[in-house]
């Protein structure tokens, strides 16, 4: 084996200059496969651990039954109640993997500086419940999203609008406004807030209409102590869509009927990007991979050629046809092991020169600078290594087996 | 026909090969009937298209006959698989070729050892016995050296060795002393002999060169295909000689 071995990597030096060039082709297919697989793999992780921790709206979120589909008329009649939450929140005990469950209440209404008043839609949370879930962020943090101070649960009046909002109302932080809403029960109620924070909105839709509120102030403005969902955060090893069919049977038996939620179902946004860059990846994949197949196969094909005689000989020498194959065979699989090695290098010094950059970018539904990275996903090594030794086998195997099937003859008398 | 006291090595019987160009056929070679035995050191001769080639080809098991049949060791290699053919070659044909046919990335040690490594035979044991022919052919300070860096009578006999290193029975080598000179053709034909004797290998020469065909036992002279001429030239082998046509 020793032998062939020799043999396959000294041929592939009798043309140095064709050999480098299919090295640098199968090499820049291994970059450019998983710079862009790292790249979008920081693009999910970002959109994802930015859904779940820093807009903290977890891995699951549970409604009462039929509040997502007829909730949006009367969101009023699908609250769940204080005992109902006294329920499930005694039912989440029984899950060490649920590390924070927290209501919420959205609400909308007016906001009025005084002078003019416009619509608005908030989201109301607890707000050290929104810190805990922000600390459970990979970076210990998240990303912040808001300009000011953060919510606090003993300051009830305290909230944040989008910077949009606090446009169009002329609000600055520490400015007060009022907030108008119909109550649960049909009167209306207003109540004073002090602005402590400008928030992102995180589609531009919401930019001149979103707010953030303490739960208790949604709740004193509803007039109500329900609330309209129970969001989850859980361990980053749990399994929602396993716990989901376990919970479905406990708070069945509890008396509930609920709905519940993954995260990936409720951000249809992140699924459909993650559909988008999968289409690019596959696409480029594609261009990629076939570059590298026609260049493996004119290397090949040129080698057969320039080998025609030499294969005859080693055919008269008694080596059988697919003694020709694997030789061949063996000649790809170091082309595209090497390949694949200057393919980890130049990923590895592309990673090591954007990590010593920094760069910064502004991506989809972020309002903010954040830095841009590539992440190394082994996964993708192995299978790029894996996929371009078998095209670079593949393509080296079709002008061998021609090879090994010419007559010897003919092949020592090939000039 | 002739006759011999030692065993038939190969037999052709009424052996035809042609060929087809576009439309029209060629007939390389035309009712052959011939048997080389054990330790024969023997030529083929006659002009250019002769069929001198394709006899070689034929007795190499490089090619089958288009007609008529081919015993091998008593075996027919009509009936034989590519695969059987090629461990037959292996273990019991030696080529030389004209052009030497040395892989160039392969340093003359190497070369030699290639026909042992495609037989399985281990490393140290294929070193050793190709180190050994290369002494003997007088290379013992060239093992290193690639063919690009040996002289062609060097690359000869590195050929040679390569033929020789398995211990087959038969040896075929077409036009051995061409590209030699007066002297390393001398030396080449005489270590030829030398093994032949010494080793009871047939050898299967296709040459012009009078100095070789001097100096064989057996001379079959083609033309158009057909063996015009059978001359045995060694003494206890009757005939010595037979105009077949």
């Amino acid at each position: 084996m020793l032998t062939w071995m020799k043999l396959a990597v000294r041929n592939l030096f009798r043309n140095g200059r064709r050999s480098l060039f299919t090295v640098l082709a199968i090499a820049l297919g291994f970059v450019a496969v998983n710079v862009l697989g790292g790249f979008t793999t920081y693009i999910f992780n970002s959109l994802k651990e930015s859904y779940i921790y820093a807009e903290a709206n977890g891995h699951m979120t549970l409604f009462r039954a039929g509040f997502l589909d007829q909730g949006k008329l009367d969101p009023t009649r699908y609250l769940l109640t204080r005992e109902q939450q006294a329920t499930i929140h005694r039912v989440l005990a029984q899950h060490p993997e649920v590390l924070v469950s927290t209501p919420q209440l959205q609400i909308s209404g007016l906001l009025s500086n005084g002078q003019v008043s416009t619509i608005f839609v908030a989201s109301g949370r607890v707000p050290s419940d929104i810190a805990k879930i922000a600390g459970r962020a990979n970076d210990g943090q998240g990303v912040r999203m808001y300009d000011g101070r953060a919510l606090a649960d003993e300051n009830r009046q305290g909230i944040g609008v989008s910077h949009g909002l606090a446009k169009v109302l002329g609000l600055k932080l520490s400015a007060t406004a009022v907030a108008m809403a119909p109550t649960v029960g049909g009167q209306i109620n207003a109540l004073d807030a002090s602005l402590v924070q400008l928030v992102d909105a995180p589609i531009e839709a919401l930019e001149d209409k979103l707010a953030v509120v303490p739960l208790a102030f949604a709740q004193e403005l509803y007039d109500t102590a329900g609330v309209d969902r129970i969001t989850l955060l859980l361990t980053r090893s749990a399994l929602p869509e396993t716990l989901r069919q376990r919970l479905a049977t406990e708070f069945r038996e509890a008396g509930l009927e609920l709905d519940m939620r993954t995260w990936t179902e409720l951000s249809p946004f992140y699924t459909k990007a993650k559909k988008m860059f999968d289409v690019i990846f596959v696409v480029s994949f594609l261009i990629v991979f076939t570059i590298v197949v026609m260049s493996v196969v004119n290397t090949f094909t040129m080698a057969v050629l320039e080998r025609t005689r030499e294969i005859g000989t080693l055919r008269a020498l008694g080596m059988k046809r697919r003694g020709i194959v694997g030789l061949f065979g063996l000649e790809s699989v170091v082309l595209g092991g090497f390949g694949a090695l200057a393919g980890i290098g130049l990923t590895l010094l592309i990673v090591a020169i954007v990590g010593w950059l920094q760069p910064t970018w502004i991506p989809p539904q972020m309002a903010r600078r954040v830095p841009l990275q590539i992440h190394l996903v082994p996964a993708y090594w192995l299978f790029s290594t894996g996929l371009l030794m078998l095209l670079s086998i593949f393509s080296a195997i079709v002008p061998a087996r021609k090879a090994a099937r010419m007559p010897i003859t003919h092949a020592l008398g090939y000039a | 026909m002739t006759t011999s006291l030692a065993a038939p090595l190969l037999e052709m019987r009424s052996v035809n090969k042609h060929y087809l160009m576009g439309e029209s056929r060629i007939d390389a070679l035309k009712s052959i009937d011939t048997t080389i035995r054990a330790g024969e050191f023997a030529a083929i001769w006659g002009p250019s298209g002769s069929g001198k080639s394709t006899f070689c080809n034929l007795i190499g098991l490089l090619d089958t006959p288009s007609s008529g049949s081919v015993h091998f060791e008593g075996r027919d290699v009509s009936c034989l698989s590519d695969d059987e053919r090629s461990m037959l070659r292996n273990r019991a044909i030696g080529f030389v070729f004209q052009g030497f046919n040395l892989i160039p990335v392969l340093s003359a040690l190497e070369n030699v050892m290639l026909p042992l490594q495609l037989a399985h035979v281990g490393a140290r044991a294929a070193r050793e016995a190709a180190t050994r022919r290369l002494d003997e052919m007088g290379l013992g300070s060239h093992l290193a050296h690639r063919p690009a860096k040996l002289s062609g009578g060097q690359q000869q006999r590195v050929a040679i060795a390569r033929a020789l290193v398995g211990a087959p029975a038969l040896v075929v080598a077409d036009e051995p002393t061409a590209n030699l000179d007066s002297e390393n053709a001398l030396k080449v034909i005489a270590l030829m002999r030398a093994i032949s004797r010494r080793e009871g290998t047939a050898f299967v020469f296709s040459t012009h060169d009078q100095r070789l065909l001097e100096r064989v036992d057996r001379r079959l002279m083609l033309h158009d295909g057909l063996i015009v001429d059978d001359l045995q030239v060694v003494p206890g082998i009757v005939p010595l000689r037979e105009h077949i046509c």
